[in-house]
């Protein structure tokens, strides 16, 4: 496991800071090794309109390629294998009101040595808004930390109206359009665990934003805490998005707070303050750090 | 200062079209301003109510009446005038999670309009045509919400049927919802 994390303050001028580029994961295959690929276009909008092969075709042909990026491999408790970790900017590099974030799609692939029928994911993060306050919504204020758990304003991400904090679990105990859940029987055969994420939020002319997030891969079976790993992006003043470093992190007090916090929520008497009605506990999970870190900055370390 | 003044400047102080998280728009400097305009609740919807005004500053009369619980009018003859404002900021929002997201939650807004006694299908009924994406911000809100590609149509559809006590499902297939729309296009 990587030592606890910590943000190291930048010594770049914020000039400096704004234009550097942003980070790419690094190759795990040569050059040759990396295949070129068409992006996927995104449907437009509208009813019954599908992009076709026909009009994949007219893309590809219009020289719109793009590189395959490999993968970031980050052996944690498991081994984390993030892709299409894109900066998401609806009015890119522009100093304007706008919505921003980030995509990511993981796959994890659990330890040889656990067994495990059922295995996901539990996700918590700080948000800021450009006054530097957190950014919560309804269902997430009930479950914030607060100050006297180190660092105000990180909550369990999840869907108002859902039961579990298992990251997009549906309430059967199923995954969902956003999660594949995991599974290993033996040393030799496994499932891997995915989920998909792309956090959008605000960002108002001439301010900064950015979101901190953890995700641990849970063994959910067994309320066991496997692996995790940090990652986010930020907003500068100038209105460029940039994904925070991707990075092994452990479960630290705060995180651990958030869990309580979830676990708090599900026990409030006013069933409305609940993100479900019937909500559920989360496992709570052994102290093994803190991350009680500035979710502005730019880049964390393990 | 004049009262109107007073209420004027504390409507205009919020862009009422780009509410981050949801929650009300007002800080509560702007409310106790506005709670010390005499005859505070038919000022505000003398503003709403009022077509030479734009928009924003109609919607944010009609947030401003919510936050401040001056709701007295939702069983009067000004209600489906006040639907209709609402109906028209949902085609104008910037962000659209405080309305709701189809078939999962309704959000504040959402709720506040369907507190209204009369005028809210008439008005949500010509946003069912309205194929424009909704804007949900979040991280697995956002990320359903763009999986599933919800579009205003949805939205009004979503309230329609919960206004009626019908389902409207969380079907990530727009051509299936476009159906249940369909249905709900019968009075």
């Amino acid at each position: 496991m990587a030592e606890r994390s910590v943000a190291p303050k930048s010594k770049r001028s914020p000039e400096e800071e704004a234009q550097k580029p942003a980070p790419v994961a690094p190759p795990l295959l040569g050059n040759r090794a990396v295949s070129r690929a068409v992006v996927k276009v995104s449907p437009p909008q509208g009813r019954g309109l599908h992009p076709d092969s026909s009009m994949v075709a007219r893309v590809a042909l219009a020289g719109q390629r793009v590189l395959a990026r490999a993968p970031t491999k980050i052996e944690s408790y498991g081994t984390f294998e993030i892709d299409n970790y894109d900066p998401v900017d609806t009015d890119k590099d522009n100093d304007t009101t706008k919505s921003c974030g980030i995509n990511i799609d993981v796959k994890y692939t659990p330890p040889p040595h656990i067994k495990s029928n059922k295995i996901g994911f539990v996700q918590m993060m700080k948000c800021l808004k450009g006054d530097g306050t957190p950014l919560l919504f309804d269902n997430e204020v009930p479950r914030a930390t607060d100050a006297a758990s180190g660092d105000a304003g990180w909550a369990i991400d999840r869907l108002k109206g859902k039961k579990w904090g298992y990251y997009g679990m549906e309430d059967s105990g199923a995954g969902g359009g956003n999660l594949t859940l995991g599974s290993r029987t033996d040393k030799d055969n496994s499932v891997d665990a995915k989920m998909h994420d792309k956090i959008t939020l605000g960002r108002q002319v001439g301010k900064t934003a950015g979101c901190t997030a953890m995700t641990f891969a849970i063994d959910i079976e067994h309320g066991k805490y496997l692996g995790g790993f940090g990652w986010g992006y930020s907003v500068d003043a100038t209105g460029k998005v940039t994904g925070n470093e991707l990075k092994e992190v452990e479960m630290g007090e705060v995180q651990e707070a958030a869990i309580k916090a979830w676990n708090a929520q599900s026990k409030l008497k006013d069933a409305a303050k609940r993100n479900a009605a019937d909500q559920q506990l989360l496992p709570e999970a052994k102290i093994l750090g803190d991350f009680n870190f500035d979710p502005n900055a730019e880049t964390r370390y393990a | 200062m004049e009262a109107s003044g007073v209420l004027l400047r504390s409507l205009d102080s919020v862009d009422p079209f780009w509410n981050e998280d949801a929650r009300p728009i007002f800080p509560a400097e702007a409310m106790r301003l506005l709670e010390g305009v005499p005859e505070v609740e038919a000022e505000l919807l003398a503003v709403a109510t009022d077509t030479e005004q734009p928009l924003a500053r109609r919607f944010a009369a009609v947030e401003a009446l919510f936050q401040g619980g001056w709701t007295d009018w939702r069983t009067g003859p000004q209600a489906p005038a006040i639907a209709g404002v609402m109906a028209e900021a949902i085609r104008a929002d910037g962000i659209h999670n405080r309305w709701g997201l189809p078939g999962h939650f309704v959000g504040r807004s959402g709720k506040d309009l369907l507190s209204i006694q009369d005028g809210v299908e008439e008005a949500l009924a010509p946003l069912l045509d309205d194929d424009k994406r909704l804007m949900i911000h979040g991280s697995e809100t956002a990320t359903v919400a763009e999986g599933a590609g919800y579009r205003v149509a949805d939205l009004a559809g979503y309230l329609l049927a919960e206004r009626r006590g019908e389902a409207f499902g969380e079907d990530p297939d727009p051509a299936a919802r476009d159906r249940i729309i369909a249905r709900l296009r019968e009075p």
